[in-house]
């Protein structure tokens, strides 16, 4: 037989080496994509038209509890929501749990805007 | 081996071509972009979004916001020192925005056999929806106040204003689409602006281009009835997006919805058999009204009605079968 | 002599070329789109022919094979499927020359698979993106590093087992060349 015996060996140290170097490229790949668009959803919120808070959902492994104006807002990796306000409606409270990229909500009388911001693809929302 | 080396040198130079031209590529997707800023901020009782493309596009923001703020002293239902409600006091006024403004609504309540009309702000009062005094009024109460109704009862000479009956105009469903209007007129005229992409209260108005590549906005539009889910995207490169739907404010009795948009021929919510209508046109308060219009007149009546004004525009049924009148760019 | 070495080698190229035509062509029917990948993307069982074609013929034969498959995507998918299926497989089947060529072998056939379908792939992407005008296709990379990962050690390893079989079929003849370029 004329194929060198070499390559006929199933499995060389250099398959291996090739192997474990295309898995951790694309381990990297994977890594920084998934770390900055998939899932990642940014929270801010405006007191007055000014951003007084940004942040992104993902990093918040619990509950956390944002001052702004006159209103607490609670937020976690999934989402956010008024959770008490100097308001007299409370409208902002009803309005519920927000999840979604390019949602918005407010409490009008203490002038806050809290929005969810994500890697969607379109300019704006008509509701 | 000579001819080694050299295929070796030729697969080198391949591939360095290879990543230099994509290198090149992705530089130049980047540089597809203009400068821009965003910014949320509180507007006529509601959340205005705006994203402004523009070498300096601060100063354009904080105009947007002055100029909303001014529309809403002058529009505003509830500000008793509105130009607005004066003329609900007064019943007369003389102002050339508002004159114009209900000039638009009287043709358009004209033309939908007066389903739609701003004359029944009290009605609406009266029903309370989205507010902590949402009821269903008696019959009686409805009727008394229908009978002082009525768009007729508006004459409009000039810029003057003048009132025929013991009503009240509630601008609620155009106010958005005249902000829009204006914040268009600006950014028409305002200088080194190469676009813009403004929200108020969910009423829309783009202009210009949003990059260099010259792609067309895209504006989604909410899903009637699921949470947080689109009903698809519009492709526009300039213009106005109105929607009208039954699930942005209504209360839930016995089983049935009663929702913010009301039939001014019956005095109570429309049902037409839609729940959510979007408007694409070339003017804020057209789209805003003929948007509320077509909700209320339902498809049919609704498409004439559209195709009257050159608008476009999509239909949702409660069924959520969904029909697109016009030259629209929609996908769903 | 010499005319039997060339004419047993024209024979050999002929059977190559229509065995790789119709992998490729069994390959696009059965074989559905894959979830993460670009569309038409296949796992290019065809490599097989190309890999033993080159390990017998040398880079001759190898490229011979490459234009023949360009040239039928050519006329049965398109220009682009062309352009693609021919800087991919060009990109592939030089790099397959070379790591068989190298006195001191760092892979076996399934390092040399592995190889040969990432330059197969890589050429295909950035075909793909010239033509697109955009560099956002190479976000497909991360998912074809780790398909082309499988997809070379499987022909490879196909390789590996049937190269015997073919070495008994075919004798010793066709390695001549071969083995003498391999002494140096």
């Amino acid at each position: 037989m004329n194929t060198d015996k070499k390559l006929l060996r199933t499995l060389t140290k250099g398959d291996i080496l090739l192997a474990a170097v295309l898995i951790l490229v694309s381990l990297v790949w994977f890594a920084s994509s998934f770390a900055s668009d998939e899932e990642s959803l940014t929270l801010k919120i405006y007191l007055d038209g000014t951003e007084s808070v940004s942040v992104s959902l993902a990093s918040l492994s619990e509950e956390k509890h944002y001052t702004v104006g006159g209103c607490i807002i609670c937020a976690d990796s999934e989402g956010v929501c008024f959770e008490k306000s100097d308001c007299p409606d409370g409208l902002c409270i009803k309005r519920g749990r927000m999840t979604r990229a390019g949602d918005a909500m407010a409490c009008v009388p203490e002038r806050v805007v809290v929005r969810l911001y994500g890697s969607d693809d379109f300019d704006t929302l008509a509701y | 081996m000579k001819n080694k080396k050299r295929i070796l040198k030729i697969v080198s130079l391949l591939l360095t071509c290879a990543v230099v031209l994509s290198a090149a590529l992705i530089i130049r997707d980047r540089k597809k972009d203009f400068n821009s800023a965003e910014k949320s901020t509180v507007a006529m009782n509601t959340i205005m979004t705006q994203k402004i493309y523009s070498e300096v596009p601060g100063s354009q923001i904080t105009d947007i916001i002055t100029i909303v703020n001014v529309l809403e002293k002058m529009i505003s239902f509830k500000d008793i020192d509105s130009q607005l409600s004066i003329l609900n006091r007064e019943g007369t006024l003389d102002n050339g925005a508002i004159a114009d403004v209900l000039r638009v609504c009287t043709e358009i309540s004209e033309k939908s056999g007066g389903v739609f009309d701003v004359t029944v702000g009290e009605l609406s009062e009266l029903w309370g929806i989205g507010t902590e005094n949402e009821n269903i009024p008696e019959a009686e109460e409805i009727s008394s106040l229908l009978s002082e109704c009525g768009y007729e009862k508006i004459s409009i000479n000039g810029s003057t204003v003048t009132f025929d009956g013991d009503f009240s105009v509630d601008l609620g469903a155009v106010g958005k689409g005249m902000a829009c209007d204006y914040i268009m007129n600006y950014l028409m005229s305002s200088e080194g602006v190469n676009g813009g992409v403004v929200s108020v209260g969910g009423s829309i108005v783009v202009y210009g281009q949003r990059n260099k590549a010259g792609d067309k906005w895209r504006v989604a539009v909410r899903h009637p009835r699921n949470e947080g889910e689109l009903l698809g995207v519009i492709s526009l490169s300039e213009g106005f997006v109105s929607t009208s739907g039954d699930y942005e404010r209504y209360f839930e009795e016995n089983g049935k919805r009663y929702h913010h948009i009301l039939d001014a021929e019956s005095g109570y919510p429309c049902e037409s058999g839609l729940i959510s209508v979007t408007v694409v046109c070339d003017s804020g308060i057209l789209s805003d009204a003929l948007s509320t219009a077509c909700f209320i007149l339902g498809r049919e009546k609704g498409e004439k009605l559209l195709s009257e004004y050159g608008a476009a525009g999509i239909f949702v049924d409660k069924d959520m079968n969904i029909t697109t009148v016009g030259d629209i760019d929609f996908e769903y | 002599m010499k005319t039997d070495k060339l004419v047993k080698k024209v024979a050999l190229l002929g059977i190559m070329g229509s065995l790789a035509l119709v992998l490729g062509f069994l390959e696009s029917i059965f074989i559905p789109d894959i979830p993460f990948l670009p569309v038409g993307a296949k796992p290019g069982l065809s490599n097989v022919v190309t890999m033993y074609t080159v390990s017998v013929t040398g880079l001759g034969g190898g490229i011979y094979i490459t234009l023949i498959k360009a040239a039928f995507a050519l006329i049965t998918r398109g220009a682009t499927a062309s352009a693609m299926s021919l800087c991919g497989g060009l990109l592939s089947t030089v790099t397959v020359w070379l790591l068989m060529k190298k006195k001191d072998r760092l892979f076996s056939f399934v390092g040399i698979g592995i190889s040969g379908a990432l330059m197969h792939n890589l050429g295909q992407l950035t075909v793909a993106c010239l033509i697109s005008g955009t560099a956002a296709l190479f976000g497909y990379g991360k998912y074809l590093i780790i398909f082309a990962l499988v997809t070379g050690a499987v022909t490879g390893g196909m390789l590996t087992f049937v190269m015997p079989g073919i070495d008994r079929i075919t004798k010793n003849k066709q390695y001549d060349k071969y083995d003498k370029e391999m002494k140096e």
